[in-house]
């Protein structure tokens, strides 16, 4: 990681935690017995505050998908428990800091998931992907920023750009870690997810530019040079995206499930 | 539960419904409107844009100093109608009054040791913060003596899960003694302080600026020391039940319990002693108040037992280490808040102090998922990536929607268009 990612990253509660908590769990998972691991789980499930909710975009503003979480159970309540839950969370919440927060080239891929938690894994990733899509989707702070004078609100044009770079990553990451167990119909619906949120950004990345140039010039305090410091590693951010393949220039790889 | 909570911070403000914070109202100040241009009428210009764009953003960028600095300079140009107008203005961004402001972060700048950043407390400011210290500090003198472990005889629990609530309010009782010192000797600076003040002053306003701290800090002192030496006695003692198990017991998971306590509490126990001889090598006096402390070969006798629990757990013992201490990680991961920006970052400075990197708020109860308390038991934030991503410009306020919480942006500018994580 750069010294400057460093400067953000490690500021946020919870990086250097589930980086901890990551390193221990994965390798107790490796060097441990399956009844061992029965312990583990039984230890785990006898703590709530192990355990958290899941399909959250369920609450937010919603529509019809083929990439929702599908029930477990009837009447699920969509909370889980247990230690590749655990595992997975950590290894979400990592890899959106990194993308949001650093130029790290594989931001999900720093965490990949093991057999142990990857089904969890993919689920947590869709359901960020579809929280962050269908919030914005649905934000009309976000279309009235768009067509602001870039210098009245380049807060906020940095924030909604650092917003599309964590979840295009998310989406990114979703679809490379199982590509083909995806059918047609949800691979369609990611590449249209993705389209949507390519082209906000393509307006909202020529305005923190905008913003930079301007900057450059006319800076004086503490809070304007971090703040362009933070446009500078939005734009890396952003570049690396654009790199791996969520440009409006190439397209998810194809879908091969029938 | 054997998870080691050594190493929490209480989190003060119990559940934190109100996430303020970021970079403040920006919305209101990006259009350049005041929230409700009815009100700081008689404030003027510079007054209103100075409480919305450095004080208000200070507060809710989570940056303690500029808060206090922020406040100190508006002060004294306001007089008492406009200071009811600038907390008026104050009110309509959903922040506190002035005062309330200045005191809690006054009180950050002294938790967070940044008190050499900020100029000295003027007279009124002085009349507000020291009532509140006393008050404070008084509070945790107070809860010294209601302690469990702090009583004539020393718990002596059977099982392991009795230790680990034992050892958390131990551990909350550090953080609050830990805190309370700093506090009480902020007080007595403030003492010195309040005395260039006296003179001019009434009789109340006298008896705020002669408070004196000196008495609270001697026993709050002795009282941190005599706890860390108690904390020790419960150790050995779990040690010697950690050996029992590990003997006599069939179950797997007692098994896996107890090879964790032998191996985390024989460390700790450990360091207790090097630092001791690492003070008479120092030529410092030792003084140990707790006589089952006192004896020559303790410490020797401590290293066997330790040694042979851990021989009896075998390879449990790095198990259950990374068992605990992964779980340990992640709670902090989950649960933890940071000084700034509402809790989601940690001061600017942790890149370069291992100690303000580890220092986190951590919940007293952590919360669980509950459905039938799903109100009040929910984590303080679902994922942090639906809200870090808002680091510099907003201000996040967490709301009950449909049932569950979500971050809402509800500055005035902004509330009838946005419901949904920000």
């Amino acid at each position: 990681m750069q010294n400057d990612d460093a400067q953000l990253v490690y500021r946020i509660v919870g990086f250097h935690e589930y980086s901890k908590a990551l390193e221990r769990l994965d390798r107790l998972i490796r060097i441990s017995s399956p009844e061992e691991m029965k312990v583990y789980e039984e230890i785990i499930r006898e703590r709530p505050e192990l355990s958290f909710e899941t399909n959250l975009s369920r609450k937010g503003p919603s529509g019809a998908t083929f990439l929702g979480e599908l029930p477990q159970k009837p009447q699920d309540d969509f909370v889980r428990h247990g230690l590749g839950w655990m595992t997975a969370l950590a290894r979400i919440e990592l890899g959106a800091m990194l993308a949001g927060f650093s130029t790290v080239k594989r931001p999900f891929a720093a965490m990949q998931p093991t057999a142990y938690d990857l089904a969890p894994y993919l689920e947590l990733l869709l359901d960020g992907a579809r929280t962050h899509y269908w919030s914005l989707n649905g934000d009309a702070r976000l279309k009235w920023t768009m067509k602001q004078r870039v210098m009245n609100v380049c807060k906020a044009v940095l924030s909604y750009s650092r917003r599309l770079v964590m979840a295009r990553a998310m989406l990114r990451s979703a679809h490379s870690v199982t590509a083909a167990n995806y059918t047609p119909a949800q691979h369609q619906e990611m590449q249209k997810w993705k389209g949507d949120m390519d082209d906000v950004q393509a307006v909202l990345v020529l305005m923190v530019q905008d913003v930079l140039g301007h900057r450059s010039f006319t800076q004086t305090s503490r809070e304007d040079s971090e703040f362009t410091r933070a446009c500078t590693a939005l734009l890396g951010a952003e570049r690396r995206e654009l790199a791996a393949g969520t440009a409006r220039v190439e397209s998810l790889g194809p879908a091969t499930k029938q | 539960m054997v998870v080691s909570k050594s190493n929490r911070v209480a989190w003060p403000l119990a559940v934190a419904i109100v996430f303020a914070l970021l970079t403040g109202p920006v919305l209101a100040q990006e259009s350049g409107k005041s929230p409700d241009s009815n009100i700081g009428s008689s404030l003027g210009p510079r007054l209103v844009a100075a409480i919305q764009k450095q004080v208000a953003s200070a507060y809710f960028r989570g940056d303690p100093v500029a808060t206090v600095e922020s406040i100190g300079e508006l002060l004294p140009k306001l007089n008492d109608i406009q200071l009811i107008e600038a907390n008026d203005i104050l009110a309509s961004l959903s922040a506190p009054s002035l005062d309330a402001m200045l005191i809690q972060a006054r009180l950050n700048v002294v938790l967070q040791g940044l008190s050499q950043e900020v100029k000295a407390p003027s007279r009124h400011e002085l009349l507000v913060i020291v009532p509140e210290t006393k008050r404070r500090v008084q509070e945790i003198v107070d809860a010294v003596a209601r302690h469990p472990a702090m009583q004539l005889t020393l718990p002596a629990p059977s099982e392991f899960s009795e230790y680990e609530e034992l050892f958390w309010r131990v551990h909350v009782l550090e953080q609050q003694l830990t805190n309370a010192i700093r506090l009480a000797e902020f007080g007595k600076r403030l003492n010195g302080r309040g005395k260039r003040f006296v003179r001019r002053a009434s009789d109340a306003e006298k008896a705020i600026l002669e408070t004196a701290f000196d008495s609270e800090a001697n026993k709050l002192t002795e009282a941190f020391r005599e706890l860390e030496e108690r904390k020790t006695e419960l150790r050995i003692q779990r040690i010697e039940l950690a050996l029992h198990k590990l003997i006599t017991s069939e179950d797997r998971r007692e098994k896996l319990d107890a090879a964790y306590v032998a191996s985390h509490d024989g460390e700790l126990v450990k360091e207790f002693f090097a630092k001791l001889d690492a003070q008479r090598k120092q030529g410092k006096p030792i003084s140990l108040r707790r006589p089952g402390l006192q004896g020559k070969e303790l410490e020797a006798e401590v290293a066997e037992l330790t040694d042979t629990a851990l021989k009896a757990a075998g390879k449990l013992a790095e198990k259950g280490r990374l068992l605990y201490t992964g779980i340990h990680w992640w709670l902090r991961g989950r649960y933890g808040r940071g000084s700034d920006g509402g809790g989601l970052l940690k001061p600017r400075n942790a890149i370069r102090s291992p100690q303000d990197m580890f220092r986190l708020y951590m919940p007293e109860q952590l919360y669980g998922f509950d459905k039938s308390q799903a109100s009040q038991l929910q984590a303080p934030i679902d994922r942090r990536h639906h809200y870090v991503w808002a680091f510099e410009p907003r201000r996040i306020v967490k709301q009950q929607y449909n049932d569950t919480s979500t971050i809402t942006n509800d500055t005035a500018t902004s509330k009838t268009t946005l419901k949904y994580f920000y």
